[in-house]
């Protein structure tokens, strides 16, 4: 393959030239109440190729991997016609790299047995099933992908990287005739089956979380104080600046470098933002990025201070920073665009109790459902919320929807929690129809001041 | 494909073969400038078959059909139940799918891309434009054991504008767009609806928490219709989280109120000759004057409920089994107004243009709550300036019954729906401050 991919590289008549081939072994499960409703196995073989031909881009993919040869010129040609408008796409110099990267297992899935799976999967449906009888039905995803992925480029550059992506997610749904709630489990990794064990106490308490839901008032509409638990200040992170950070978005809006300007003062002391590709086991795991360069723990926040950001080596040759092994792409019919990896808040100081007391009236949101950014405002859904009475938690309240803006709200978190919690879900990023991109977000306990939340 | 078939039919009881060949041009814009030019071509095939009552279910990609075979046999051992007999031959719907205006090469989708951003630039000298123009043409087919053997291909144009301006923390994006199997004057429509959207969008303007009329435009519309949508759905009905479960006949809504679900629109986004089973496309009331009168099923959510499969099965873009999903969605409110009317009959209201966040929700509660992304104040008839830093909540299964005060006469297609603007009485807006 190394031989057949540098061959194809060498193509002179573009002044840059990449081939990422990808083959793909996916498994996945699908309870829906007490069926087992799909069994999937899926093979994915494809790839693609990325030229620069006088700073344009031609990006070309397939499952055909025949007529590379002709594929190539294809890309030559798309580029040449970009590049004859006048675009001026240049990339940063990088190490040229060969290295062929293994996944250090904990535990394989393609060694457990699809019985095996399946009886463990339905073990965790039959805890919900029969936890009793306002639990209306089940919801339970799986897959496991494992993917060797070739990388070439004509600078040199050669990478095999194996790769396995796992998760999953176990719903219990609740309903009392006129409304449904729901409570969840989920997981991920990027080395382990093991993730996938010993949920038992998880999926019972996520049955007596939907339960609990039905009876629970909708939060009242308003500007509160909230504390986020660790998976909701981990999706902050990724919503209210992860996004922010990515270069794609401001390289060629001076506007806004103007705003994100570096040594910018964004939070207090207590604040510090990273992304990091080394979070082994982690699903934002990656040792290189689909630019073939290596990643690294990169810092975006250092005591409330603006002091990088995220690059791909197009974004970063224009701002004259440094690449950081942020191009990512969904697989092999993607060019690769700067996204995140392991996105996380350092821990602080506080604990839950620090951030309790003092609050009159605020909300404890839990638990995250998902959420969404446009750059400047964010917003997401928390599983569940108590009401916080006088320093004390009370009642559970549901359809909690916070939303901010994203200036302020850096400003306005008063406490991060000494609690650091890693932390894998299911779910994925999306960017530019790339979707669900595995990310991963850690974070502690947080405290922020004038959070609004939705609801009459 | 037919060898498959043959050969799958010696072993197990049941099979079927489909297979979607997808290829795409896009040319991108981006801040301004031609950014790129891509080309893609893929290939899905996804085999399913009943062995001894069980069904088995494998997908590859490009021309490797060889192992489906042993891994969907492999899968049968712990598939679901399956005693269905899959369709045979059926007569399929004339729906028109492609026009031969939607035949564009290359040069036409970057003059059109350089149109966009060229005139929507003359709006402000900071902004950054973007646009994408892509064709795309599709190949389904499908093949199986009891005879059905269809082949459709379709074309559709797709045109994506955006617009973003910072200046200082205030940052305005704008997005517009269109997919039709037909190109009309989609181009032009974009450009406009941009640059009027832009115009009103300069100037913030404050709000203040409270009650107000809402106007949803046709792109604002999605998020308060998807509720309808999730508790029609015929996997929530059969499993039974669907509050409409055992509401078939009832009247739930305003008697103003339909809403359907059309797989045989002329050239429209997601229209078909059958769908991901072999059912002919149909057009199915999902409300009809109010009452809920159907669900939207694929072939084993309808035999659950007892019911027919209203050929909504659709798979997912790697080729999964089929799930029930809509394909065009159709808003009918009884009583319209021209939308200039509509609009100047508001003494104080807002419209909203996109939510951010709203699909983080329950569908099943009905209870949208969502950031206002794109939203206007309106004053004595007039668009007065954009909104912030605001939430707008709605109980959708209580605002479809008694809170509707009037719809546009004119529809607009929002990707896969076609809906009027809709204006709400008395809805929570939540403001900072």
């Amino acid at each position: 393959m190394k031989d057949k991919l540098q061959a194809l590289v060498s193509n002179k008549a573009a002044d840059y030239l990449e081939i990422r081939i990808e083959e793909s072994a996916v498994t996945s499960l699908r309870f829906r109440g007490p069926i087992l409703e799909a069994v999937n196995t899926s093979l994915q073989y494809g790839g693609c190729i990325r030229a620069l031909v006088n700073g344009g881009w031609g990006f070309i993919t397939f499952n055909d991997v025949n007529d590379l040869e002709k594929k190539v010129a294809q890309a030559i040609h798309q580029a040449k016609l970009v590049g004859a408008a006048g675009a001026d796409s240049k990339l940063a110099p990088v190490p040229v790299v060969e290295d062929v990267v293994h996944v250090p297992f904990l535990e394989d899935p393609r060694q457990v047995s699809l019985a095996e799976k399946v009886e463990l999967f339905d073990s965790y449906n039959d805890i919900i099933l029969s936890y009793g009888k306002q639990i209306v039905s089940s919801s339970i995803n799986y897959f496991d992908k494992y993917s060797k992925i070739y990388f070439a480029n004509s600078e040199g550059t050669y990478i095999l990287q194996h790769k396995l992506d796992l998760a999953g997610n176990i719903a219990a749904m609740a309903s009392d005739g006129s409304t449904t709630q729901m409570g969840r489990v989920g997981f991920g990794s990027s080395i382990d089956f093991g993730v996938a064990r010993n949920l038992d106490a998880k999926v019972r308490e996520a049955c007596g979380k939907a339960i609990n839901l039905l009876a629970a008032p909708s939060v009242r509409g308003g500007e509160y104080t909230v504390i986020v638990d660790p998976d909701l200040a981990g999706i902050f992170a990724h919503e209210a600046f992860g996004h922010l950070s990515e270069s794609d978005f401001v390289y060629e809006n001076p506007q806004l470098q103007a705003v994100m300007k570096l040594g910018t003062k964004f939070g207090g002391d207590f604040l510090n933002i990273y992304d990091s590709g080394l979070t082994a086991g982690a699903r934002g795991y990656l040792k290189y990025d689909d630019e073939g360069v290596a990643t690294e723990k990169t810092d975006l926040i250092k005591e409330g201070v603006l002091v990088g950001r995220l690059h791909t080596r197009e974004t970063a040759a224009k701002m004259g920073e440094r690449p950081t092994g942020n191009a990512r792409a969904l697989d092999y019919s993607f060019a690769p665009i700067c996204r995140m990896r392991t996105t996380c808040i350092a821990p602080g100081e506080a604990s839950l109790e620090d951030m309790l007391a003092g609050v009159k009236l605020g909300l404890y949101a839990k638990g995250s459902y998902g959420g969404e950014t446009n750059g400047e405002m964010f917003t997401f859904s928390a599983d569940e919320g108590y009401m916080i009475r006088d320093g004390k938690l009370a009642e559970l309240v549901r359809d909690v929807n916070l939303t901010g803006n994203v200036f302020t709200t850096l400003g306005n978190i008063d406490m991060v929690g000494k609690d650091f919690t890693t932390r894998e879900s299911a779910g994925g990023c999306g960017k530019g129809g790339q979707v669900p991109l595995p990310t991963s977000e850690w974070a502690p306990h947080m405290r922020i001041q004038n959070v609004l939340i939705g609801g009459k | 494909m037919k060898d498959l078939i043959a050969k799958a039919k010696n072993q197990a009881q049941q099979a079927e073969l489909y297979q979607i060949t997808v290829t795409e041009t896009p040319v991108r814009y981006e801040n301004n400038k031609l950014k790129s030019v891509d080309a893609s071509s893929r290939q899905i095939n996804a085999l399913r078959i009943v062995k001894d009552g069980k069904l088995g279910f494998a997908t590859s990609t490009g021309d490797n059909l060889h192992p489906l075979l042993d891994m969907a046999m492999t899968n049968a051992q712990y598939g679901r139940d399956w005693d269905l007999p899959l369709p045979g031959p059926a007569p399929l719907p004339q729906v028109e799918l492609t026009h031969p205006s939607t035949e564009l090469d290359l040069d036409t989708q970057v003059e059109m891309g350089d149109k966009l951003v060229r005139q929507v630039r003359e709006c402000h000298p900071d902004l950054l434009a973007s646009a994408r123009v892509s064709t795309r043409q599709t190949t389904t087919r499908l093949l199986n054991s009891q005879g059905f053997a269809g082949e459709y291909s379709k074309r559709t144009f797709t045109i994506l504008g955006s617009i973003e301006l910072t200046e200082g923390k205030n940052f305005l994006s704008l997005y517009s767009g269109y997919m039709s199997g037909k190109l009309e004057d989609q181009l032009d429509k974009t450009i406009a609806d941009l640059v009027k959207k832009f115009e009103h969008g300069r100037n913030n303007v404050p709000v203040k928490s409270g009650k107000y009329t809402v106007i949803f435009s046709p792109s604002g519309l999605g998020d308060i219709v998807n509720p309808l949508l999730a508790c029609a759905n015929g996997l929530a009905v059969e499993k039974g989280f669907s509050p409409w479960k055992d509401k078939l006949g009832e009247k739930l809504f305003s008697e103003q109120v339909s809403l359907y679900d059309d797989a045989t629109i002329p050239f429209a986004p997601v229209s078909c000759l059958f769908d991901g089973e072999g059912i002919p496309a149909q057009s199915t009331a999902i409300i009809d004057k109010g009452v809920v009168n159907s669900f939207i099923l694929n072939m084993v959510t309808a035999k659950a409920l007892g019911l027919e499969s209203t050929g909504n099965g659709f798979r997912g873009s790697n080729g999964e089994l089929s799930a029930p999903d809509n394909s065009n969605v159709v808003l009918d409110i009884a009583e319209t107004q021209p939308l200039e009317e509509m609009l100047s009959s508001v003494e104080q209201g807002i419209i909203i243009h996109s939510l951010m966040g709203a699909w983080a929700g329950n569908p099943y509660g009905g209870q949208v709550n969502g950031n206002i992304d794109l939203g206007f104040l309106i004053e004595d008839g007039r668009i007065k300036g954009r909104i912030k830093d605001c939430m707008v909540s709605v109980n959708v299964f209580e605002a479809f019954n008694n809170q509707i005060l009037g719809a546009s006469t004119e529809k607009e297609w929002a990707w896969n729906m076609l809906a009027p603007h809709l204006m709400l009485r008395d809805i929570a807006i939540n403001a900072k401050g």
